[in-house]
């Protein structure tokens, strides 16, 4: 149980030391990374990409109609593929997965 | 015979060279970290731990009954553990391309996949639900041989401990003859790497030598900057998602399964299977890759 609770009290101590060295950085998306981004998604091909006012996540429109969306994970992003007939931009949009059913793009 | 535990006398390392690694990060601007990941990375390594003690006893009992079974007795002399350090990385590199190739193994190991960050916290995050995809079963082919439970366990660890230092960014190649033999961050980045032309390579725990010899071996190259993380990047920091995810998501096709056939797929076939489709595979991915690049070239 000792080890376990210094084992914990390092994991904590390591994580500050991460916040505190700025390791929290959040990045804006540009036009350039949201298409990077939607072509991490396999057998999609991104033609242009909607970026949210705060700049942390994008719609993006795909070569057959479909669509993407680029949300922010940390200083990261992940890309899914928006459902077929998904709310519009601004809307609430049910991804189908878990932490994904409610994802609202930025203003 | 009684050996140390390579991992436990390790963790102090560990912890120095993960801090020395963010102060490189932040003055050489090489690399990178987040608190949420490196958080999430610790939580994951810790809580390994917790499930490597609660399973010990069990699999300590199937080595022990395995190796009643035993082909030879093998001495603890330096070249037997000399050789059971090879032959458990080889063991490992089996255990790691079935890992990567049949979704049941994938569950457990994709945890260690699941950062978009590469840094020796990434090294430490561990599966906890390793017992229960059965992944003890390929290091029973040693007791087999004879190698006794205590010796295999303490070159696994070694193994282990060998692996740490392989997950960073701030080595860029090591000297040639060592990139020739033994896995390096080099070779790791790209193992860790989702770019097509990088998926399911260089499975290797030590030596890379398997890789070559099995030809799954891919090199880093200059022009191709690896992305780390997987195929379908995580939505969130929280590690019991992390560790559970992709047993959730075979539990869900296995239910809508309507065939023998994908049920059998979903458990057995490559992670992305799926009846008819193999474009979320790593070989779909790459398939698709390829095919593009041709239609550019």
């Amino acid at each position: 149980m000792l080890t376990f609770l210094l084992s914990a009290a390092g994991v904590l101590l390591l994580t500050g030391v991460a916040w505190a060295l700025g390791f929290r950085e959040a990045p804006r998306l540009s036009q350039c990374r949201a298409l990077a981004e939607a072509c991490q998604i396999p057998g999609f091909r991104p033609i242009a990409a909607e970026i949210a006012a705060d700049g942390r996540s994008a719609r993006v429109t795909g070569a057959a109609g479909d669509a993407a969306v680029i949300l922010p994970v940390g200083d990261r992003f992940i890309a899914r593929r928006l459902p077929e007939g998904a709310a519009a931009a601004h809307d609430a949009i049910d991804l189908g997965e878990p932490f994904l059913h409610r994802v609202r793009l930025g203003p | 015979m009684t050996l140390p535990d390579p991992v436990q006398l390790a963790v102090p390392v560990f912890v120095g060279l993960v801090l020395l690694e963010m102060v490189a990060v932040r003055l050489r601007r090489r690399g990178a970290y987040e608190w949420h990941d490196a958080g999430a990375s610790l939580a994951l390594g810790l809580g390994s731990t917790v499930a490597g003690a609660l399973v010990a006893a069990p699999v300590a009992g199937i080595a022990s009954f395995v190796f009643q079974f035993r082909l030879f007795e093998v001495p603890f002399a330096w070249w037997a553990f000399l050789a059971a350090f090879v032959l458990d990385d080889l063991a490992y590199y089996v255990f790691h391309r079935t890992a990567h190739r049949v979704r049941w193994f994938w569950a457990s190991h994709v945890v260690h996949h699941s950062s978009q960050h590469y840094n020796l916290t990434t090294a430490l995050r561990q599966t906890w639900t390793g017992f229960f995809s059965l992944s003890f079963l390929f290091r029973l082919p040693l007791f087999l041989i004879g190698f006794p439970p205590a010796m295999v366990v303490f070159v696994a660890g070694l193994n282990l401990v060998y692996q740490f230092w392989i997950h960073t960014e701030q080595i860029g190649r090591m000297p040639r003859w060592f990139e020739a033999v033994m896995n390096t961050p080099s070779h790791h980045r790209v193992h860790h790497a989702t770019n097509p032309c990088y998926l399911d390579r260089n499975y290797a725990g030590v030596f890379i030598v398997w890789d070559r010899l099995f030809g799954t071996f891919a090199p880093e190259r200059a022009d191709e900057p690896c992305r780390y993380g997987i195929v379908r990047n995580l939505p969130t920091f929280n590690p019991l998602w992390a560790a559970i995810h992709e047993w959730v998501a075979i539990g869900r096709d296995v239910l809508a399964a309507r065939s023998l056939r994908a049920l059998a797929g979903f458990t057995l076939g490559p992670p992305g299977w799926r009846p008819g489709d193999r474009s979320m595979t790593s070989d779909g991915i790459r398939a698709a890759w390829a095919a593009r690049a041709r239609e550019q070239a």
